[in-house]
């Protein structure tokens, strides 16, 4: 067996759930999954749709959109990491969003948000960040005002990964 | 003397469930990207943003409306125009339509000079213009940036956002 497929082959087993509001991108972001190999995957329209879901399915990983009109991403990730009925307060979740200001990528972090990606999605994003998650967790923290991921580690570097997402840029650039 | 931190501080090293799921290593390769980039290009032409925003733009109307009606509170109203448009500016940016990523970056960046409803429901023309522009691009499916006019369509919803503030 190949290492990407090898690679392809370790997706298959996770459990994910997609929080997002716009069916578009709820379709974008499954066949994405899909193409990398994972296979149980489930859907919620907004966050209070998540939490019902969280009682039904067993999920290793959220995906999570941040503007919901019902309930949000940030007050999901409050929920899950701070709510005494969450199913799992140490849950990955990865929040995608077009708020990419600083500051609110910061508000992110101190929600309890694992991992960042900006929209429009790519495919470079979304794996660098699947393997964050597997390869890189954060430990967590627990203050008397926090209780998350360890806001302090440092973005891994991919190099190779961030060249392939130049040479994407550029691509669309020629084709636009 | 270094100071003893303030309060309390706990840090929680979890074993790594998602590690012992996928059973070895998850890597970077250029393959997987390029399966992923590829489902996306795929999944992205399926979707056609004329069809999948006609119940965004039913919200918009509905939420412009109670903006206009006499004695209307307006939080409402812009919190539904600030979630929605949030939204498409996202599809409009993923599903080749710039035009609608600008319109309601526009309408958005109006609207988060103050909390919803703090401006007042007599910026509803403001509100009203940005989404009447959006409504004419969806409707007429102005893919790309849209020439000329597509840029002095912006520009004017820009200046609009910019300076019709209290």
């Amino acid at each position: 067996m190949s290492q990407s497929s090898t690679n392809e082959a370790r997706y298959q087993r996770l459990s994910v759930m997609i929080v997002e509001d716009s069916q578009p991108m709820r379709e974008v972001l499954r066949a994405m999954l899909q193409s990398v190999g994972v296979k149980n995957i489930i859907d919620a329209r907004d966050g209070q749709h998540a939490i019902r879901k969280l009682s039904e399915y067993q999920v290793d990983l959220i995906i999570t959109d941040w503007v919901m009109e019902e309930m949000d991403g940030i007050e999901l990730t409050r929920w899950i990491r701070n709510d005494p009925v969450s199913p799992d307060e140490f849950l990955p979740i990865i929040m995608v969003s077009g708020h990419t200001e600083s500051n609110r990528i910061e508000m992110a972090r101190d929600a309890g948000v694992t991992e960042f990606i900006a929209k429009p999605l790519t495919g470079v994003g979304l794996i660098q960040r699947l393997v964050a998650v597997v390869e890189y967790p954060r430990p967590f923290v627990r203050t008397d005002d926090y209780f998350g991921p360890d806001r302090r580690r440092k973005v891994e570097s991919f190099t190779g990964e961030e060249r392939r997402a130049a040479e994407l840029r550029d691509r669309d650039a020629r084709s636009a | 003397m270094a100071q003893p931190p303030k309060g309390t501080y706990e840090v929680i090293h979890q074993p790594n469930k998602l590690k012992d799921l996928v059973g070895g290593p998850a890597r970077m390769d250029e393959r997987l990207i390029a399966k992923a980039e590829a489902a996306l290009a795929d999944a992205v032409s399926k979707i056609d943003l004329a069809e999948t925003a006609k119940d965004s733009i039913v919200k918009l109307d509905e939420a412009v409306e109670r903006l206009q009606a006499e004695g209307a509170e307006p939080a409402g109203p812009e919190r539904t125009i600030y979630t929605v448009m949030h939204d498409l500016r996202s599809q409009g940016a993923s599903f080749g339509y710039p035009m609608v990523e600008k319109i309601a970056t526009s309408m958005n960046r109006y609207l988060e000079l103050g909390e919803p409803g703090q401006r007042g429901h007599n910026d509803a023309d403001a509100i009203k213009a940005h989404v009447d522009a959006l409504k004419a691009v969806v409707a007429t499916k102005m893919k790309g940036e849209a020439g000329a006019i597509g840029q002095q369509i912006v520009a004017g919803l820009y200046k609009i956002s910019r300076t019709k503030s209290k």
